[in-house]
């Protein structure tokens, strides 16, 4: 191989300059750049072009190793004896010779969860196929819901359903099924082997359509219909196989334990086929007969077009995600140019995205097949346009209103509210005979209008040739065409920009968002100038989006510097208010309590008067004051301030304003942690009503809503409720983020939390690994979010691996006295939890240090009076009366029950905890005493 | 059947995952005979993991952003207290390169070994000269990888870390120590620059 001549530096610093241009501006700097030879710019040329799809190129070209890779790996595998199998050995899948009336002959297929076999019994003599599923996957639960399926699935009767027979347990702890045994192809081996016509091809699936109708009506889905479950034999007659089985595998929807599934529920991982599934199945929605129709409509596309819909061979998780759950797949007739347009109209109804515009049954899908079949008219009308727009907007309703935004913004930035605004501006200007900026104004609006409807141009379906946009592509479109188009004004360009940069942080889009508002930046301190108000306004928004991903040393940075600008500029002015509510809730999120609070009271104080207590920017400050005593641990005070923020933006907004919840958010999460749990309680339930009302069911702050009521719920054990709270909480936050969201884990550690009080340690232990893994790539490993998902293994470890926990323990109160400082609050916590596993472990001496410590910590950081110094003090009690010491424990004791008395009520279970243990270790000392 | 990856939930065994943490760990303070001594012994490890991965996802393609973080998952102790992952991600993406480009190399060579030539095509011929093509590819890939980093060592770091270990643009940045905007701007021209240089004419 000849070895490739290295780049020029000055090739590489050319393209890096003037790739953003447009193609005439790029022409433009070749020809002004004249030391470049014509090689050099024959190349940069071809760079340019190829710039736009190199990045899917490369992708490709690695993804081609990766799959040749799997290839030679397995015969290397194979090859080599004695490496340990990753796999369990295949001996013990197997099934043993004998299972009950059958005898066991050979292995006839094998599938990711299971494998079949040939098996055969003599009276009456019949051969029958086996499925046996793993049985490292065959958990309790599994094995249950078989054999409550068996009697379901046995009963279907149906001359194109392969029977179920019946079904157990192996020795071997294998799950299996006896199926009737069917020798044919895949029905589109099946039709392309006999070169079946059209009309036969949809004749044959017409008889797969009755069998599936008739399981429809026993209430039965299939739920994996694909061409390898669809037998055709030689009589060429249908045979439909495995109805039912993916159920089986998977917890039914509405089963508490959905996610509790180790093996089959990793994100990405349900148990369908992904080139056959439904969006819902693929958004682990509840499915309906509906899903069947759509996996149906596929293997009826992939007959008719001789390819399925799409092609998902070179996709990551997310692209397959979005394209089966967005992309309207093109008319088969683009295949097959005898399919025509009334059959397009029939396949593409059933692969609509939303199940409740397919068609209704699949009876009225073989009802139109037939209409087709006989050249009458069909009843499928197609998609239309403003049905696909409203849908658009309802999916996407929060994009939606960023785009809005944009727009509106767009408009306030050059200063004109309409057309004819812009002509009474001219018209003003012109009278003050300052041609020259009026010319410019013109000009601008011109480009902001020019660019807001190209824009917006893609987004009609038919500019982008029946494909559906989503509102992240408008976005993602409109800052290509902001940076692209916009260079001849600057000013203008930065500010878009930075309006796109908030757009993108709103949606949590962090890169992306930081990406713009630092280009914005670069761009205002090179025209502004670096000390201009327009760049520290910039700066604010770039420190608020690193707030907001956790990344608050680099925020706090930042806006102290921006604020000793704005003090020299004006020491009272809107600038530096503006400044340091920023830095407030950076600290805050930093947790760095007394700095934030501080500034956040200075911040407070300068914008009551700039302008005035009422307005809207001091009630900001106060809502934020009131998230930081909820942080510290003074309720009252967060009460009283989300109280005023409350009257205060509903007398500014109105009822129905979505700040409103915010603040009634962090009132009921007041509440909650002051023990008030019943009143918080109703007051998110109040919230979630009306958020529901206001923005649908899919947004994000109905999950976040949901996920603050869940944790309250599990706080009162409430656990079933909880539970399905979360379930609700983590289907938004996927559905309104995407995955990968901190919501999302959230909610993941929670049910993790959840799964380990049913002892349900395996499922705990994935959902934990899920949580940390997103923490860990969103926020960083020393951040406090990971700190609490590994803070969640040790508690798991506790209950399985006592002394890999105390390591753990040990390890988390290191971190946590680093990373949150020595005397956080929180830092409390995990020495409760070692000094507990010391206890249970009979070493009460190594316990009552650390339990001391955990008691001064919340003594300091908490006001009198609260619950958490009433546990500590419990705990104290009870382990100084193992260690004998019966006159402070009881002091100790007796302090604990008043405190919880006060703090959280008579009826409350800790209340009634700390009486008994106060009353037990009364009767030790008792007991000693009268020993002695 | 569908299918499913249930051996993403086991883990490899205690000693590989405690020799890979020490190494790492060892790494990261400063021992660079410890960076060898990793890749020895992950070189293997992220071999067999890719390749069972990719069987066992078949068509749906995660790239090796899974590969890698499950790689991540399974060989390095999870441990609050101290970050890895920076550390195996950036040993990762230089062995997930030479991994590919090894098997592509391999085979190239075999290939030249020369079977006898026969007339006509069937589909399996056009399938291996597909994949042959593919090896070269990558092969080209690399060679020009190499060249890049002659004159630009940090695109071709770059390049490395976001397409071979599959991390993302916000992580690349991160490892690299750079701003994302620096990072994708590297990118750019370094997918520009290799793309012209591997056309196949």
């Amino acid at each position: 191989m000849s070895r490739v001549k290295p780049p020029d530096a000055d090739l590489l610093d050319f393209f890096e300059r003037n790739s953003e241009l447009g193609p005439e501006a790029f022409a433009r700097a070749l020809d002004e750049h004249t030391t470049l030879d014509l090689p050099k710019r024959q190349r940069l040329e071809a760079m340019y072009s190829a710039s736009q799809g190199a990045e899917e190129h490369l992708d490709g070209m690695i993804m081609a190793g990766f799959q040749r890779l799997a290839e030679t790996t397995e015969v290397a595998g194979r090859a080599s004896a004695g490496r340990r199998p990753i796999r369990r050995d295949l001996e013990e899948l197997s099934l043993p010779k004998q299972l009950g009336p059958y005898r066991v002959l050979e292995e006839i297929g094998r599938g990711g969860l299971s494998t079949v076999y040939l098996a055969e019994r003599h009276d009456p003599h019949m051969r029958v196929a086996i499925k046996a599923v793993r049985p490292d996957l065959a958990s309790l639960e599994l094995r249950e819901r078989l054999r409550r399926e068996r009697q379901i699935l046995a009963n279907l009767d149906h001359p194109h359903i392969a029977r179920i027979f019946d079904g157990g347990t192996a020795e071997t702890g294998a799950p299996y099924f006896v199926m009737e045994h069917i020798e044919g192809r895949h029905i589109d081996d099946y039709c392309d082997h006999h070169q079946l016509s059209l009309r036969r091809r949809i004749e044959l699936f017409l008889d797969v359509a009755a069998a599936l109708e008739y399981a429809h009506r026993q209430l039965v889905l299939h739920r994996d219909l694909k061409p390898s479950n669809i037998l055709v034999t030689d009589e060429g007659s249908a045979k439909l196989l495995d109805f039912g089985i993916a159920k089986v595998l998977q917890p039914a929807d509405d089963d508490t334990s959905a996610v509790a599934e180790p093996t089959l529920t990793r994100p990405g991982n349900r148990v369908f086929t992904p080139e056959y599934a439904s969006p819902e199945q693929v958004l682990g929605q509840t499915l309906s007969t509906a899903s069947d129709v759509y996996s149906l409509g596929v293997v009826l596309y992939l007959l008719i077009a001789g390819r399925r819909p799409y092609d998902f061979s070179a996709m990551t998780a997310v692209e397959f995600e979005r394209v089966v759950t967005e992309t309207v797949p093109p008319p088969p007739s683009k295949y097959q140019d005898r399919a025509g347009d009334d059959l397009d109209t029939i396949v593409l109804k059933t692969l609509r995205k939303d199940p409740e515009r397919r068609y209704g049954s699949v009876a009225q899908l073989a009802d139109d097949l037939g209409r087709y079949l006989r050249g009458e008219p069909v009843l499928a009308r197609k998609d239309t346009f403003s049905y696909r727009a409203s849908k658009f907007i309802r999916r996407h309703r929060l994009a939606v209103a960023a785009t809005a935004l944009i727009f509106l913004t767009l408009v306030v930035a050059v200063g004109i509210t309409s057309w004819q605004a812009v002509e009474a501006h001219r018209a003003r200007v012109l009278a003050e005979e300052n041609l020259e900026l009026a010319e410019r104004q013109r000009s601008r609006a011109e480009n902001v209008v020019g660019l807001l409807t190209r824009v917006f141009e893609v987004s009609d379906p038919y500019e982008a040739h029946g494909r559906d946009i989503s509102a992240r592509e408008v976005l993602d479109q409109g800052s290509r065409r902001i940076r692209r188009e916009l260079a001849g004004d600057p000013d203008l360009k930065a500010e878009l920009m930075s309006v796109m940069g908030g757009v993108y942080r709103r949606l949590s889009l962090y890169s992306e968002a930081e990406a713009l508002t630092r280009e914005a930046l670069d761009l205002l301190k090179q025209h502004a100038g670096p000390n201009s108000a327009e760049t520290a306004a910039a700066q604010r928004s770039l420190a608020r989006i690193l707030t907001d991903r956790r990344d608050c040393t680099a925020a706090r940075q930042i806006l102290r510097g921006v604020a000793v600008l704005e003090e020299r500029r004006d020491p009272g002015g809107s600038g530096l208010a503006d400044t340091l509510h920023e830095l407030g809730r950076a600290e805050s999120r930093c947790d760095l309590h007394d700095a934030a609070e501080q500034t956040l009271k200075k911040a407070l104080e300068l914008r009551r008067a700039l302008f005035g207590a009422g307005s809207a920017e001091a009630l900001d400050t106060l809502h934020l004051l009131g998230e930081l005593f909820n942080a510290r641990g003074r309720y009252d005070q967060a009460m009283e301030h989300f109280e005023i923020a409350y009257e205060g933006r509903r007398h500014l907004l109105g009822e129905d304003h979505p700040l409103l919840s915010e603040t009634r958010n962090g009132l009921a999460l007041a509440l909650q942690l002051s023990g008030r749990l019943e009143q918080a309680a109703k007051l998110f339930e109040e919230t979630i009503a009306q958020q529901r009302r206001l923005f649908g069911e899919q947004h994000q702050t109905v999950a976040y809503t949901l996920y603050n009521l869940a944790a309250l719920r599990r706080e009162q054990l409430r656990l079933d409720e909880a539970e399905s709270l979360y379930r609700q909480a983590l289907t938004g936050a996927r559905g309104a983020f995407g995955p990968g969201h901190p919501l999302e884990a959230d909610c993941l550690q929670d049910l993790g939390r959840l799964a380990v009080r049913r002892e349900d340690f395996a499922v705990a232990e994935t959902l934990y690994r899920q949580a940390l893994d997103i923490r860990v790539s969103f926020f960083g490993a020393e951040s406090p979010e990971a700190i609490k998902s590994g803070y969640g293994f040790a508690h798991l470890l506790a209950r399985t691996d006592p002394d890999a926990a105390q390591t753990a323990f040990v390890d988390i109160i290191a971190l946590h006295d680093r990373v949150l400082g020595k005397d956080d609050y929180r830092s409390a916590y995990p020495r409760l939890d070692l000094a507990d596993l010391l206890m249970k472990k009979g070493s009460a001496e190594s316990a009552e240090p650390l339990i001391r410590r955990a008691l001064e910590i919340w003594r300091q950081a908490l006001p009198s009076g609260d619950h958490h110094i009433a546990l500590a003090e419990g705990y104290l009690g009870h382990c100084l009366a193992d260690l004998g010491q019966f006159d402070e424990a009881i002091r100790l004791l007796e302090s604990s029950l008043s405190g919880f008395l006060a703090s959280v009520g008579p009826e409350d279970a800790r209340t009634k905890r700390a009486e008994k243990r106060l009353a037990y270790v009364r009767r030790r000392q008792a007991e000693a005493l009268g020993t002695y | 059947m569908p299918d499913s990856s249930s051996d993403l939930l086991s883990t490899e065994s205690s000693e590989t995952r405690g020799e890979v943490t020490r190494l790492l760990r060892a790494w990261s303070d400063g021992d660079d005979d410890s960076r060898d001594r990793l890749m020895a012994l992950l070189y293997d490890e992220l071999r067999r993991l890719a390749g069972a991965y990719m069987r066992r996802h078949g068509n749906i393609t995660l790239q090796a952003t899974a590969v890698v973080n499950e790689a991540y998952l399974r060989l390095v102790d999870l441990d609050i207290a101290w970050n890895g992952r920076p550390h195996f991600f950036a040993v990762a993406s230089t062995l997930m390169r030479r991994i590919l480009v090894d098997e592509a190399r391999r085979r190239n060579a075999k290939k030249r070994g020369g079977e006898a030539e026969r007339v006509g095509l069937d589909d399996a011929d056009f399938d291996r000269l597909t994949a042959a093509r593919q090896d070269r590819q990558l092969i080209a890939l690399d060679d020009a990888l190499k060249a890049l980093a002659e004159t630009d060592p940090r695109k071709a770091r770059a390049v490395e870390l976001r397409f071979f270990g599959g991390l993302t643009l916000a992580e690349t940045a991160e490892v690299m120590g750079l701003a994302s905007a620096t990072v994708e701007r590297d990118l750019k021209a370094a997918r520009a620059w290799l793309a012209t240089e591997i056309a196949e004419p």
